[in-house]
């Protein structure tokens, strides 16, 4: 079972992006671009509201679907990477167990209307679940997976993508890129051969004229979004910085209720348990997160991050300094939904000002 | 640590997912097939794949550890405390403390558990070679060692001088006595034992007191020797400065971490310690690796 090391395995990427085929869908046809996708048997996800909330749900009709918000309250990572997933099952027998390895992950999907930084989440997280061992369930579902994004017109105080280097109509991780640039007309960027293909069976494309931009369409936003902090600052600080009186500070009013791992697009830590039934049971794989003590306790009962101080500054190593370090990409879009929804207005916009001004700062000094 | 060895990676258990890449988180089946009792509360346990086939393919690395499974209750992450060198079997080791422990502690001869694994690196057995070992261990931290031990002395030709030293609470808390006892026999092999001061009983023959106080008393020489330490975090902390003391570099000091694993496959983010993964870039680090990740082991 030992042999061969597996790094050449790193070297697949489950995405290809290209230059952008340039191409026009009238809005009118946007429900047919969904009603299309059920036809052709995708399962689809789209952004739907229910009340107040609006999360991320599989669809069944065009109407269910919601692009009127910033962003959804939950993100689309659970489409790849479920809350809670059984991984495996198993039957006891009297003399014996038999696994069953039965999970169905292969189904065509459509992620539909997710905005540019959800899209942007899928490529930075698969460096991870390729990173030496391929994670089946994230890779062979992005596969069969097609996202079809929309540009933010609009943002709010939350927002924060221009700061790490996205924008509000960024194309990373989308196959196909929408950007309502006239009363009647979307420009759709086809970034992917997938999302050609797909265009293409839909019939719903135009070719585009040379005449169209996207710039012009975005850049209110842009302008609205300007740039909340210095990104290059950011790593050189905490790569000094693990100890410092700044995150006692910041994350002093942090009760671990976990909500900013939970509506993070690239939040992934889980968790894995057996679920017993009278003659057999399964592995599950839950979401889990940094954010609470039982995360790392030992069995002896020792805990290496013993307050929430360090398991925030956790957090902000993993996003900023160790997932760089380790797979080259910053382990987040800017969504801002971890600004948005702690209750306790711990905010990571200004916990990221605050390190790249004292980087500033310091860097002055020198 | 050669670059080379604290770069490698090892391959997942091999299975067939059905369609294209296979299940990293399946396990493979595996008969208990001798339980001991080391201690009132420790057991350890020899293990046999329930395939054979795949009991002869199987090989690993001598400190890589794996995942066991009590179906229907959970899953623990040991050591693999036997040696590359024995083939027919593996064997883990382990405290009665939580859920999957307890479960696992009920269970009898013949019954199955799932394993997942080997994961993690290994000893640097090449860099070991032809050098003196000296081993410290406390508590159930000798597993980990133990595994080592037999290693050297499977090869005993291979390292020169081995010296053992191993302390635990009191004499019951002593795993492995067996072994223990058979190490004492050997004249390839000197043996410290030693229990904490209150843990002696009246026909206790070993020393008397901590790891670092003894280790201090036995002034084991640091020329050409490679240290291997693993115990509770706090006899390390205290070993460490007596080493160091000793004359030993931070290179030539090996140990095991034991952070909270699930996956051990670098991607449930438990393990993360600074930019490390202790189930991928781990569990053997050297003092000086050690030295480097922020204090959350």
């Amino acid at each position: 079972m030992t042999g061969d090391s597996k790094e050449k395995q790193n070297a697949e990427q489950v995405e290809k992006t290209r230059q952008p085929i340039l191409k026009t869908l009238r809005v009118e046809n946007l429900n047919d671009l969904v009603r299309k996708g059920l036809d052709l048997g995708y399962r689809v996800f789209a952004p739907v509201k229910d009340d107040r909330l609006v999360t991320f749900e599989q669809i069944s009709s065009p109407e269910e679907a919601f692009l009127d918000g910033i962003t959804s309250r939950t993100s689309p990572k659970s489409v790849l990477f479920p809350r809670t997933e059984r991984i495996f099952s198993y039957k006891i027998r009297k003399d014996e167990i038999v696994v069953e390895d039965n999970a169905d992950i292969s189904q065509p999907t459509m992620i539909f209307g997710c905005r540019p930084c959800d899209a942007a989440s899928f490529p930075i997280m698969d460096r991870l679940f390729q990173w030496d061992y391929q994670d089946r369930f994230w890779i062979e579902r992005r596969k069969g997976m097609v996202i079809i994004a929309v540009s933010c017109l609009d943002c709010d105080d939350a927002c924060f993508c221009t700061s790490v280097g996205l924008a509000p109509d960024s194309t990373e991780g989308s196959d196909i890129l929408l950007t309502l640039v006239s009363r009647d007309q979307y420009l759709a960027e086809v970034m992917t051969e997938k999302g050609e293909d797909f265009a293409e069976k839909t019939g719903l494309f135009d070719e585009a004229g040379a005449d169209l931009d996207k710039e012009t369409a975005t850049k209110a936003v842009r302008e609205k979004l300007g740039k909340k902090f210095d990104l290059d600052k950011i790593k050189p600080w905490l790569d000094e910085n693990y100890e410092h009186e700044f995150w006692a500070e910041v994350t002093r009013m942090c009760i671990g209720c976990g909500i900013c791992t939970y509506v993070c697009p690239t939040c992934h830590c889980f968790d894995l348990v057996d679920e017993a039934h009278y003659d057999g049971g399964a592995k599950i794989k839950n979401w889990d997160a940094c954010q609470f003590a039982a995360f790392t306790v030992h069995a002896s009962g020792h805990n290496p991050r013993p307050d929430q101080i360090s398991r925030h500054r956790q957090r902000i190593m993993h996003k900023y300094k160790y997932y760089p370090d380790n797979l080259g990409a910053v382990l987040c879009t800017g969504c801002g939904r971890c600004v948005r929804h702690c209750p306790m207005e711990v905010n990571l916009i200004r916990i990221l000002k605050g390190i790249s001004d004292m980087e500033k700062a310091g860097v002055g000094e020198e | 640590m050669t670059e080379e060895h604290a770069a490698a990676v090892q391959p997942t258990v091999a299975h067939s997912g059905g369609n294209g890449l296979e299940n990293i988180y399946l396990p493979q089946l595996m008969v208990i097939q001798e339980i001991t009792q080391e201690t009132p509360d420790v057991k350890s346990m020899k293990l046999v794949f329930k395939d054979e086939e795949m009991q002869k393919n199987f090989s690993f690395r001598t400190g890589q550890f794996g995942e066991f499974t009590v179906f229907g209750v959970g899953e623990s992450t040991f050591n693999i405390c036997s040696s590359q060198t024995w083939k027919d079997h593996i064997e883990c080791c382990f405290r009665k403390v939580g859920r999957v422990t307890s479960a696992l502690w009920e269970m009898n001869e013949g019954e199955i558990i799932g394993f997942r694994g080997p994961y993690g690196n290994w000893y640097p057995v090449e860099k070991m070679e032809g050098q003196n070992i000296l081993f410290i261990a406390g508590g159930i931290a000798l597993p980990p060692v133990r595994c080592m031990i037999w290693h050297a002395l499977d090869m005993r030709d291979k390292f020169k001088d081995i010296t053992i030293l191993y302390g635990a609470r009191t004499v019951a808390d002593l795993v492995f006595k067996r072994e223990l006892e058979e190490w004492q026999k050997r004249d390839d092999v000197t043996i410290v034992t030693t229990v904490d001061p209150g843990g002696e009983t009246p026909d206790w023959k070993g020393k008397i007191g901590f790891v670092p106080t003894v280790l201090k008393e036995v002034s084991p020489s640091s020329d050409n020797t490679i240290a291997l330490v693993c115990g509770p975090p706090i006899m390390i902390k205290f070993t460490l400065p007596v080493l160091l003391e000793q004359g030993f570099a931070r290179e030539d000091i090996l140990t095991s971490l034991e952070n909270r694993m699930k996956c051990g496959l670098g991607k449930c983010g438990r393990c993360n310690v600074g930019k490390v993964y202790i189930c991928k870039d781990g569990p053997i680090f050297t003092a000086a690796a050690v030295a480097l990740l922020p204090e959350e082991y």
